[in-house]
């Protein structure tokens, strides 16, 4: 069987336009985050509680939320976690050292006696440690970069290096603007799914890296543009197979994974079907502009 | 067969082998807990007996010495304690084997990650040369800052030092020593510090019978605890975090107290007039003897009102948010005008006490700048460590007590919990647990020294800044042993006792983080992440057949092989496997046939030029290679960073992604190639089902 028989699409020509559609994209998603004041940050980020509570039947959101006011955190975020009878509760509080959840635990327990509760999932960050979190999360992103930076300089040539950088930025650029727009959270959990795209999306560039590499040696005489379109056009069946099959099994995680991960799964998905347009139409066509302004440059220079 | 393709069958049958050999201990250990739940439910119904205190006996070995006792005389006592016996020997199986198997993270079998950070400021007051309140907020200041600018501490410690007029040799170290000096042993005092924090807590967690809990220290100031399975996690912080501080204080004698309470009205007296300037103050420096005709001395019951915070403190800003929400105060009706501070209070016996929601006024009033000056250097307010009934009330006693111990808790040989029999001190009511310490020798001689020269006076035995309980010293106690009551139940007392029992901590722990999962999440994540790779794994497994026919079921022997070798190698190495870790494996398997479909996709271009099928092999093979390798060594790079960067969960996706990319590179060349090899020398492969 076989998808993809050969093709001879003209997929560096399209360049202007996937270049623009990048360029809405990544914009509409800086304005969403403008317009929201910066990304939404999980409680791992500002600090402060966040608990999931199964009780024995069904909640009223409005009943819980009148109960946390009575015991003054009435700025407790509080919604439905998938079934009826689950709740996530959010406290965005400056220190943990006070638990106030043991407070927000009490109250709903002596108010809602026939109820029985049942703590599934807490977490406390205190604020330091958010901001130290924030501040490591930004950092690992950019030393990833730096490091494919110099990892693919010194296999490739600087100019991939570039292209690859720049298309992994892209990525999670696109990401972050739809979580943004979406107004999904961005917790640890979302950052380390950022890393992931990183590494996914690098490493369906590389393939198409490769196969350029290999075919600027072997067709000395073609233009470049047509090596590059005949380097994507034969990786094009691997490209669509591998991301169809990464798909799959992400896509299934989303589905069956469990709330967990939902947010980390969500962006995965995401990240692969960015991944995989920008290492054809970003990261190659980036090469390309480079690998002709050389040439121009030489073709003047003569 | 030829040699090389022999060494190679050889290779990948003896990786099978040892991998199954690895993943044994995992698959065994289902069975064997089964097993021992089992027996454990048939020993309950045997014998009445509790679970958890099965557990204790467990980690104790005395199951079987307990089981007869409890069994003795009834008919199944033989029975029993085989069981008993038979118990112990699995439990130490299953502990055997549970460090061999894969380690399950804390989100998928339940548990708590805890973060805590010595509070520096309070760790360094406490050595310094001039303890006192105010150099804690000073060093607070010192610590933000260097915070704030991402600074070591005392690089700036110094220079701040100086900043406000203080000399280093004068906070800290010796006189006249080296600033480098006290700086670096400064550094080596906080390091140690550290280390003892985390012995003691690896003490005290000891006591809770946590299969492989975790301590390890984080940087210079934090310690890391990893609690797997815990059931209570409230009250096992109650004990990681309580700094245990045990110190004997003698009371402040009755008279003098008063005056100072005296001072102390009157200085919240002169506040709510508004009348508090310089002169004043003057006046209020000098006692005021004519006023004992106060609560103090009266012994009817108060006329109670209740008043709003609002009239002490006037409308001040920050006072009600100080209080917490509830602002309304308990006062006496006559006084509150004239005594306003008194007023607060009252007696109960010969004690000062306040009402339980005055607790919070008094404290707010008692760190009045102003009243802080009243208060002599060397003496303190402290209040009880718990409230008290009286008259339909609740009471919380107010003790004021010299500054510096007569005796401090390092003293203490062995703490014991008993239940008291009723009558001893005036508090302690029969069935009650109580906690009982025995100082060591050199204790004991001071204690001695102490209850000698103060028989008549009261001693409070205070736990962490909260007085626990202050006899009166009858007579002289040579024994050197002590006793603190009022626990709400006997696993309080047992709580009490491991900490004293394990040490103080030498200053106090800040919890900054805390992650909980509950057992059934754990559960449902296991079984959610067991769900999706399943089924993620049939419909990569069917979609390669159908693709690359026969070769997509080579390609699938290699993605088995891949998550087989995953989980050898997480076995092998006792990691752990958390939800983000499950994660990582189903990414892998999707990720994982990315090299053969490079592959086959080589190969069957190959074939298309036209050449035959032993050369389109090896080119198909030779040219994805490096291919395959750049991809994957930067995806092992990016899970580099990702384990530098995350905590616990995302490590463990870290960690999972790393190994199932290198076991992919393995079993998509090696394995596959092998198989390829093998068919085209034994067989004339005419066309290949590619």
């Amino acid at each position: 069987m076989q998808f993809i028989k050969e093709t001879h699409i003209d997929f560096i020509g399209k360049r202007r336009i996937a270049i623009t559609i990048s360029l809405i994209l990544i914009f509409v998603g800086i304005v969403s985050l403008i317009v929201r004041g910066g990304p939404k940050y999980g409680i791992d980020f500002t600090g402060g509680i966040s608990m999931q509570l199964r009780f024995e039947k069904e909640i009223n959101i409005g009943e819980i939320r009148n109960i946390l006011n009575s015991i003054g955190s009435g700025n407790a975020e509080i919604k439905e976690f998938g079934v009826n009878n689950e709740i996530l509760i959010r406290i965005q509080q400056q220190s943990i050292t006070e638990d106030f959840s043991e407070k927000v635990i009490k109250a709903l327990s002596e108010k809602m006696p026939d109820n029985k509760l049942e703590i599934r999932m807490k977490e406390a960050v205190g604020p330091r440690i958010g901001s130290e979190l924030r501040s490591s999360a930004i950092w690992a992103i950019l030393a990833s970069l730096g490091l494919i930076l110099m990892y693919i300089s010194w296999r490739f040539e600087f100019k991939f290096a570039v292209g690859a950088v720049i298309a992994l930025f892209h990525d999670v650029m696109i990401t972050l603007g739809i979580f943004s727009l979406l107004g999904l959270e961005i917790s640890l959990a979302v950052v380390a799914a950022f890393l992931t795209i990183i590494g996914y999306s690098l490493n369906d560039t590389i393939v198409v890296f490769d196969r350029i590499r290999e075919n600027l040696k072997v067709l000395r005489r073609e233009e470049y543009v047509n090596v590059f379109n005949i380097s994507i056009n034969q990786t094009l069946s691997r490209t669509v197979l591998t991301s169809l099959t990464t798909f799959v099994v992400v896509i299934i995680l989303f589905f069956f994974g469990g709330e967990v991960i939902h947010n980390f799964s969500f962006a995965i998905v995401i990240g692969i079907m960015v991944g995989t347009y920008s290492s054809v139409f970003v990261a190659s066509p980036v090469v390309v502009e480079w690998f002709l302004k050389k040439e121009r440059e030489k073709k003047v220079r003569r | 067969m030829s040699k090389s393709l022999l060494y190679r069958l050889i290779l990948i049958v003896s990786l099978i082998l040892l991998s199954l050999w690895q993943l044994y201990p995992t698959f065994n250990l289902s069975r064997l807990n089964k097993k021992y739940n089992q027996k454990i439910s048939q020993l309950q119904s045997m014998v009445n007996i509790d679970k958890t205190l099965i557990k204790d006996a467990l980690v104790e070995k005395d199951l079987e010495e307990i089981v007869l006792n409890k069994a003795k005389g009834t008919k199944n006592e033989q029975q029993a304690r085989e069981l008993a016996a038979e118990i112990q020997k699995l439990d130490d199986t299953v502990f055997k084997t549970e460090r061999k198997a894969i380690k399950l993270g804390l989100d998928l079998q339940g548990g708590t990650y805890l973060v805590y950070e010595i509070d520096f400021p309070d760790f360094l007051n406490s050595i310094s040369k001039n303890r006192s309140d105010g150099f804690k907020v000073l060093l607070s200041k010192i610590d933000i800052e260097a915070r704030q600018n991402n600074l070591d501490f005392f690089d700036i410690l110094q220079t701040k030092l100086n900043e406000n007029g203080l000399q280093l040799d004068r906070c800290f170290g010796k006189k006249g020593e080296s600033d480098r000096k006290i700086i670096s042993s400064l550094r080596e005092e906080t390091e140690a510090a550290i280390d003892r924090s985390r012995e003691v807590l690896v003490n005290r967690i000891d006591q809770f019978g946590v299969s492989e809990p975790s301590i390890v220290k984080q940087g210079h100031r934090r310690i890391v605890v990893e609690l797997a399975g815990v059931q209570d996690v409230n009250r096992a912080k109650a004990v990681i975090g309580k700094t245990a501080q045990l110190e004997l204080k003698l009371l402040r004698d009755a008279d003098y107290t008063r005056s100072i309470l005296m001072k102390i009205d009157e200085i919240v007296k002169k506040r709510r007039q508004g009348q508090l300037d310089s002169t004043a103050m003057a006046e209020v420096m000098t006692p005021d003897t004519t006023g004992k005709d106060t609560t103090l001395t009266k012994e009817k019951m108060r006329d109670e009102t209740e008043v709003d915070l609002d009239e002490l403190f006037g409308e001040v800003p920050g006072s009600k948010k100080q209080m917490g929400g509830d602002t309304s105060l308990s006062v006496d009706k006559d006084m509150f005008q004239k005594n306003p501070f008194l007023a607060l209070l009252g007696n109960v016996g010969s004690m000062i006490s306040a009402p339980v929601q005055n607790v919070k006024a008094v404290d707010i009033i008692l760190n009045y700048p102003e009243v802080k000056k009243i208060i002599p250097d060397d003496s303190e307010f402290l209040w009880d460590s718990k409230p008290e009934q009286h008259g339909g009330k609740d009471w919380v006693f107010l003790y004021f007590v010299k500054k510096t111990p007569e005796l401090t808790g390092e003293y203490i040989e062995d703490a014991q919990v008993q239940v008291s029999g009723g009558g001893g001190s005036q508090m302690s009511r029969a069935g009650q647990a109580e906690v009982h310490f025995e100082l060591n020798s050199e204790g004991s001689k001071k204690f001695a020294r102490i209850t000698g020269a103060n028989v008549g006076k009261f001693l409070a035995i205070v736990l962490d800044g909260k007085v626990a309980s202050a006899p009166r010293i009858k007579e002289k106690i040579p024994s050197g042993s002590s006793m603190i009551d009022g626990m709400e139940n006997i696993e309080e007392a047992k709580d009490l006792q491991n900490v004293l029992k394990s040490g103080a901590l030498p200053s106090r722990l800040e919890s900054i983080e805390e992650r909980t999962v509950g057992p059934s999440l754990g559960r449902d994540s296991i079984q959610k992440g067991t769900y999706s790779a399943i089924i993620g794994l049939l419909i990569i497994i069917v979609f390669m057949v159908i693709y690359y026919q026969l070769s997509g079921l080579v390609a699938d022997l290699a993605l088995t092989l891949n998550i087989l070798f995953v989980m050898a190698v997480l076995a092998a190495f006792h990691a752990t496997l958390t939800l983000p870790g499950v994660a990582g494996i189903i990414l892998t398997i999707g990720m994982a046939v990315d090299a053969n479909v490079l592959i086959f996709e080589r190969i069957r271009e190959e074939l298309r030029t036209g050449k035959t099928i032993r050369a389109a092999i090896d080119a198909g093979y030779g040219r994805a290679f490096t291919t395959i390798l750049d991809a994957n060594l930067t995806t092992i790079l990016m899970a580099l960073v990702l384990y530098q960067f995350g905590t616990g969960p995302i490590q463990g996706f870290a960690v999972t992604l790393a190994i199932g990319i290198t076991a992919s590179m393995f079993t998509s060349i090696v394995v596959t190639r092998f198989v390829f090899d093998y068919f085209t020398s034994k067989w004339e492969v005419k066309k290949l089902s590619i």
